[in-house]
């Protein structure tokens, strides 16, 4: 039995990576993930049950009760037999998987801390319950409760746990549950010696029974959260400002335009300003109003990506200057609008705008290069990058499907879910995370043309087919996949007479992370809007 | 006493409480299905736990099949072994048990409930009897259980049971993945269900009947329960191929149209995309002759002849047509965009679609005319087709059609609505239309019947086709044969557009409607094309070239970034090698269509510089590579330069291939060749597809026979180009002016969705002077910006400036333009037919 517990950990483990790594995989039809899950229970749970009950204290007949050994001892032997045969195969092959992450020892130890307390969970649960019983009968009794019990948890936990924990209450819960089960976990094993070594039937079921209600009663109650990080400030905020009004042309610091009579004077040599929010700002009013401007409109497409034009633009610098440049970024961004179109999305006219107070929200990223390689590597060959401890990318190698050329890949985020992984949370637009993005850049040595691609990576709100959700217990294991479908270029293959191949040897591909560097805000005073929404010039009348 | 009566009253008394306690369960399912408790409400989600209720009853219902321990007749030391009752009264009894205490009280809850909620006499009945087949299949199996396996023996068997029927259905439905057309358990039907219950109750009575008589092993028991029970399983999840397709609901009709049936095969429109993918068309047109009435063709198999030969393949075995992907399943049919579904609603409404993917666009889209298996027959030679098609025939109608108010209700066959509130905004989305819907409907699933919900304004000639959110906040009573659900929908911009302003539209004014399709039935219909060769039809997916345009990324400084690159550029000398000069015309080329500096005038002379090396030195490359598509507008550079450079001598060669390189006709006339070029004429006059280029040839010669095949061309002139040259001559107005009304009255008024026929035939049709397109077009674009982005997807018409210029070289952003065209009207303007543009009247 220990043995089957061993394989189907090792299936289910295996089975976990082949679905997410794997597109359309043929065992995907079976729908196995849940059922893996329900099968692992139960088998732990049986594993516990055939342990304790070959020596059930309950049960007066038992032949343990006449042997020359300490119930202490015998319980010892049950913990150490819980720990050797449920929890070690269990840490092994967990240990095994989170390989390659760059994981730290506190984030090693809260995993198998995790694992352990899980594991302990069950078989304490398992063991007291067939400690209490005295019978087989009462112990089938028991176990069809447990089995509808925990089936009816899988389901709920089916039906919730597609979105990953991210928002403060959501944390919050998690570090309920957490606190609550290690006091579960304390309860039960003490329920399970009183069953045993003392052999107190009733005040074990007592120990049990209110442990169950405190520990859910404490999940419920408990208010810290020491998951969430605030959002980051920008820290070079004193050097940050802006300028109003037209460029003077004698100005040889007049900073990187949002508008052209909007500039931003400051900001390191990669990195790039979106626009949160820009709007006026109303008394006794909501801010930021219906109508507010943003870089970072929702994504109605379902993807979680949203780089635009200027973190293009931000790469420019990094080839040499005539390079031609083509981009595939997030397809809502057609283009900063006017701010005659800003205006007018916040119904306002000019003469009302500019006599009002504005805030502008930007937040910072700095466009950093991952790596380098022949683009012949992505295309032929698995690739995973790291991009910090326990978020990786993954590149499939390209693959004909669909009538083209598409490479699968995903952001993997892998750690310990009651620690906070990041040193921040990421800044939020639009009720959305704007969480880790990248460019992949196709460099075409010989031709001097460059693609830049921003990886389009699925939003994890949606349950969309490539998202995978396969945390656990007190671990994020989060799978926010992509595809990248690419053609050759068929004026390449016409004009050029390039084949295939040599369109793909002659190309190399880097990999660019936008990684945040802080939220900072600025007020534009009355004086400063009318710079800002200078009035436009009149034509002169040619006589 | 009679002995079964004596039975089963001892079993009632042992189950006693248990019975009271299900019926309890019953009642208060009866209950919160008819909503007496915990009623469903507006906005307000169903408690969670109310979704596990039916699985309750259910196990509380087969908790009753544990008869008395002691009567058991699994083990032989049971105490019904040694009572002087025979094994037919013990079993009278026990069927009598099942069906009184369990299934009895589970259809006569369902009779009950559906009588209650107002369902006719004949729904109920056939709810009870659904409802007795699946209870009755679902717990009989229970019944020779006990008489086959001992207490202590049956959790080991049900746990064997359940794991082995887990990796069959496992195992089955990876198999399948890969070799049928279907997952079988994602198609499973409720029947299959029933069917394969029942079948597995059967082989377990009779294994129990054998077994009482042999006293058969614990292993041998087990191995033969498993196989039963593996039988049972793949007969439900097969059963599927035993039920009939989709049941025709009005034969009659359908034996009455199809005689009638117009079908209209113009090959202009078909495409050859290789043997393996088929022999299609585009936009193939069918008249019913019955208003609300289409057809939905589907290839059943295709004859080819050629010299004598013959290949044939059919397509219409049973499988494909049960399993068609979801995009072509009955129910999708009511999405169908089409003068059907325009002629539904008063003429002038205008739909609105934010579909993602142009579900509504879609009319009939592409049909496959022939397909093919190996060995092929050659593209090359002439060949013959004949098909037969499966004509599905479905009827649409407007259902339900309600006002929008709290308390609107209304019912037509097996739907009934309920509006429970309407939120006529929120602060989040101002314009949005909230309404919460408790919907009734009769099954879970309909095979024929395809159903949409539509947002009607008559006032303002606007009909939503789709919602932009829906929630679903609760649902009861499923498989009862009348379902409840509770959900809120939600439509954007509705009582204001994007920017803000007000829309005019009023909720109390309003129309929520329940568009339905029905399938009528089927009939037969074959076409016989004439001679024709499969290589002179183009590909859908052809090798053409595209030039990647940068909308964003140069903006501003299109000609600045051009000349930059152009200069780190070595131009081509005579002695160049063909390498070098293909990468100097791709250098060239990509360069003037990624910066944009195509569209940019004050680019164009550094482009015509770019280019006269090549046009003097390279001009028989230069001439090879006009085969393919060039960046930009055809009347600008680099388009236009190759006419500078073109000798007489390279007349003939140019000429010759034309018809392979349909391109080069615009060189061969701008050169002045038209009139040699004739020679090409017969070829192209009988070529059922013109490829695009031709036609200006068709255009130069301007005599009867070019203009007869320049008719058959205008449903497909894009740009107007032919039609506009045929409206040059006035004998030939009349036609062409009929032409486009014909088009326009074809047309189903459909925005923000991919619809491009459509565009350009509204289009032609306002600039031939149709008050009504015209009034299509200001009304669309009116909308324009609550559409999207990344839509294009408004009317248009040639407009002019009431100085007579044309009013589009007016640059005017989109912020701008959709509040302009929302203050206009028709009368606004006045119809230049000379120009045929309108002229707007004030400034």
């Amino acid at each position: 039995m220990a043995l089957l517990w061993l394989l189907l950990l090792a299936f289910r483990q295996w089975h976990q990576v082949h679905v997410t790594t794997t597109w359309n995989s043929t065992l995907m039809h079976a729908d196995l993930e849940v059922w893996l899950d329900v099968g692992l229970a139960l088998l732990g749970a049986g594993l516990m049950w055939r342990c304790v009950s070959a020596e059930s204290p309950s049960n007066t007949d038992t032949f343990s009760l006449t042997r020359p050994m300490g119930q202490k001892a015998l319980w010892c032997g049950k913990l150490l037999f819980l720990f050797t045969a449920l929890l070690l195969p269990a840490l092994i092959v967990m240990g095994v998987y989170w390989r390659g992450f760059g994981l730290g020892v506190a984030q090693i130890l809260t995993l198998s801390g995790a694992v352990i307390m899980a594991g302990t969970l069950l078989g304490a649960g398992a063991a007291t319950l067939t400690a209490l019983a005295s019978s087989a009968r009462q112990m089938i009794a028991l176990a069809v409760l447990a089995v509808i019990g925990t089936g009816v948890w899988l389901a709920m936990l089916e039906n919730w746990g597609v979105v990953v924990k991210t928002s403060p209450e959501e944390c919050r819960a998690l570090c309920g549950s957490f606190v609550a089960a290690l006091f579960a976990l304390v309860g039960l094993l003490a329920a399970w010696w009183l069953a045993t070594v003392p052999r107190r039937r009733l005040t074990s079921a007592g120990v049990m029974l209110t442990t169950v209600v405190l520990a859910s009663f404490i999940a419920q109650a408990w208010k810290i959260d020491w998951i969430t990080r605030p959002t980051l400030d920008y820290a070079n905020a004193p050097k940050l400002g802006v300028k109003v009004g037209a460029a003077d042309p004698a100005d040889k610091a007049p900073g990187r335009g949002l508008w052209p009579t909007l500039r931003l004077t400051g900001l390191g040599k990669d990195e790039v300003a979106s626009i949160i929010e820009f709007a006026p700002v109303v008394k006794n009013s909501p801010w930021p109003p219906q109508g507010s401007f943003s870089d970072l409109p929702a994504n109605q497409n379902g993807f979680g990506h949203w780089l635009h034009t200027d973190h293009t633009r931000a790469l420019f610098k990094h080839y040499p200057p005539t390079t031609l440049w083509r981009q595939q970024v997030n397809d809502s961004f057609v283009g900063r609008k006017t701010l005659p179109e800003v205006l007018q999305a916040l119904r306002l006219k000019r003469e009302e705008a500019i006599q009002q107070r504005w805030r502008l929200r930007l937040v910072v990223h700095e466009l950093k290069r991952i790596a380098t390689l022949p683009y012949r590597q992505f295309w032929s060959q698995p690739n995973s990058f790291l991009i910090r401890p326990g978020v990786r990318l993954e590149f499939n190698p390209y693959a004909w499907i669909r009538e083209a050329w598409e490479m699968h890949g995903r952001l993997h985020r892998l750690g310990s879910a009651v620690l906070p992984v990041d040193a921040h949370r990421s800044a939020i637009a639009r009720d959305r995370e704007l969480r880790d993005n990248f460019f992949l850049v196709l460099e075409d040595r010989e031709l001097r043309e460059n693609f830049a691609i921003s990886v389009p990576l699925v939003a994890r709100e949606r349950n969309y087919y490539i998202y995978r959700n396969q945390s656990q217990l007190w671990q994020t294991d989060e799978n926010q996949g992509f595809e990248v479908r690419t053609w050759q270029p068929s004026e390449q293959k016409v004009f050029l007479q390039r084949t295939l191949d040599e369109w793909i040897d002659q190309q190399d591909a880097s990999l660019w992370h936008a990684e945040e560097r802080g939220i900072i805000e600025f007020e534009l005073n009355a004086e400063q809007m009318a710079e800002v929404l200078a009035e436009p010039k009149k034509e002169e009348k040619k006589p | 006493m009679n002995l079964v009566l004596h039975h089963f009253r001892k079993e009632f008394a042992y189950l006693l409480l248990r019975w009271f306690g299900f019926l309890a369960l019953l009642a208060f399912e009866l209950a919160v299905n008819l909503e007496w408790l915990l009623p469903m409400r507006a906005g307000v989600p169903q408690a969670a736990w109310l979704s596990y209720l039916p699985v309750t009853v259910m196990l509380a219902g087969l908790s009753l099949l544990l008869s008395c321990p002691e009567d058991r007749p699994g083990s032989d030391r049971s105490f019904i072994s040694t009572r002087p009752m025979s094994q037919r009264d013990y079993w009278f009894a026990r069927v009598m048990t099942w069906l009184l205490l369990i299934v009895l009280p589970v259809v006569l809850q369902n009779g009950l409930y559906l009588a209650l909620s107002g369902r006719p006499f004949a729904d109920v009945l056939r709810g009870m009897a659904e409802r007795f087949s699946f209870a009755a299949a679902f717990s009989a199996w229970l019944l020779p259980m006990f008489a086959l396996w001992q207490r202590r023996e049956l959790w080991k068997t049900l746990l064997i049971l359940a794991l082995t029927l887990f990796l069959a259905s496992k195992l089955l439905d990876v198999i399948a993945a890969e070799n049928l057309p279907f997952i079988p358990s994602y198609d499973q039907t409720w029947p299959g269900i029933v069917v394969g219950w029942l079948l597995f109750a059967f082989l377990s009575a009779v294994l129990a009947w054998r077994h009482l008589r042999r006293a058969w092993t614990f292993r041998v028991r087990l191995l033969m329960t498993v196989l039963a029970a593996v039988v049972s399983l793949y007969t439900a999840r097969f059963w599927v191929w035993m039920t009939p397709g989709i049941r025709a609901q009005n034969d009659a009709l359908v034996h009455e149209l199809a005689p009638k049936l117009k079908v209209e095969i113009d090959l202009g429109d078909a495409r050859f995309d290789g043997f393996e993918n088929g022999f299609r068309i585009e936009g193939t047109e069918i008249h019913t002759g019955h208003a609300g009435v289409h057809v939905d063709m589907i290839l059943a198999n295709s004859e080819v002849e050629q010299s004598g030969r013959r290949f044939t393949k059919a397509t219409d075995d049973p499988v494909r047509q049960r399993f068609r992907s979801s995009f072509y399943t009955p129910q999708k049919q009511v999405y169908r965009g089409d003068a059907n579904l325009r002629d539904l609603f008063p003429p002038g409404t205008l739909f609105v679609s934010s579909s993602r993917f142009p579900l509504w666009s879609q009319d009939g889209s592409t049909h496959d005319l022939a397909t093919f298996a190996e060995p092929y027959p050659s593209a090359e030679e002439p060949l013959s087709i004949q098909s037969r098609f499966a004509m599905d025939w479905y009827q649409r109608e407007l259902a339900l059609d309600l006002p929008v108010m709290a308390g609107a209700h209304g019912e037509c066959d097996d739907v009934r609505w309920q509006i429970l509130e309407v939120k006529p905004a929120d602060a989040l989305h101002l314009g949005a239309l909230t309404i919460s819907l408790k919907m009734e409907t009769r099954g879970d699933y309909d095979a024929e019947n395809g159903y949409a919900m539509l947002l009607h304004a008559p006032d303002q000639r606007l009909v939503w086709l789709d919602r932009s959110s829906m929630s679903a906040l609760g649902e009861r009573s499923s498989h009862t044969g009348w379902i409840r659900r509770v959900m809120d929908i939600k439509w954007n911009y509705i009582f204001n557009h994007a920017d803000g302003a007000s829309t005019g539209v009023q909720a109390e004014k309003m129309r929520f409607i329940l568009l339905r399709s029905r399938f009528l039935g089927r009939s037969n219909w074959s076409w016989q094309s004439p001679s024709l060769r499969l290589a002179d039809f183009p590909s859908n997916w052809g090798d053409q070239v595209r030039w990647n345009e940068e909308r964003v990324l140069y903006r501003g400084r299109e000609a600045k970034f051009f000349q930059e690159r152009i200069a780190t550029l070595k131009a081509p000398t005579a002695q160049s090698a063909e390498k070098e000069v293909r990468r100097y015309v791709y250098d060239l080329f990509s360069a003037a269509s990624v910066s944009r500096a195509v569209y940019t005038p004050s680019a164009h002379p550094s482009i015509v510089q770019a280019f006269e090396p090549l046009g003097r030195d390279h001009l028989p490359l230069m001439l090879e590579l006009r085969s393919h598509t060039w960046p930009g507008w055809s009347n600008r550079p680099p388009n236009n330069q190759l006419a500078g450079f073109v000798t007489d001598e390279q007349r003939d060669s140019l000429i010759d291939r034309v018809m392979k390189h349909p391109r080069l006709a615009d060189l061969v006339i701008s050169k002045g060749w038209a009139e040699q070029a004739k020679r090409l004429k017969p070829e192209i006059l009988t070529r059922d597809h013109l490829p695009s280029g031709l036609e200006e040839l068709l255009m130069a010669w301007n005599d009867d026979d070019s203009n007869e095949r320049l008719f058959r061309e205008l449903k497909r002139d894009l740009n107007g180009y032919a039609g506009g040259h045929l409206d040059k001559k006035p004998e030939l107005r009349p036609r062409v002016e009929a032409a486009i009304k014909a088009k326009f009255e074809k047309v189903f008024p459909l925005i923000g969705t991919q619809n491009n026929d459509q565009v350009i035939a509204v289009r032609h049709a306002a600039d031939f002077g149709s008050s009504e397109a015209f009034e299509l077009c200001l009304r669309s674009m009116g909308m324009g910006g609550d559409l999207g982005e990344q839509s294009h997807t408004h009317f248009f018409a040639d407009l002019l400036n009431p100085d007579g210029t044309e009013f589009w070289k007016r640059r005017m952003p989109d912020h701008e333009k959709w509040p302009f065209f929302r203050r206009l009207k028709v009368s606004d303007f006045v119809y230049v037919p000379e120009k045929r543009a309108w002229r707007l009247l004030k400034p």
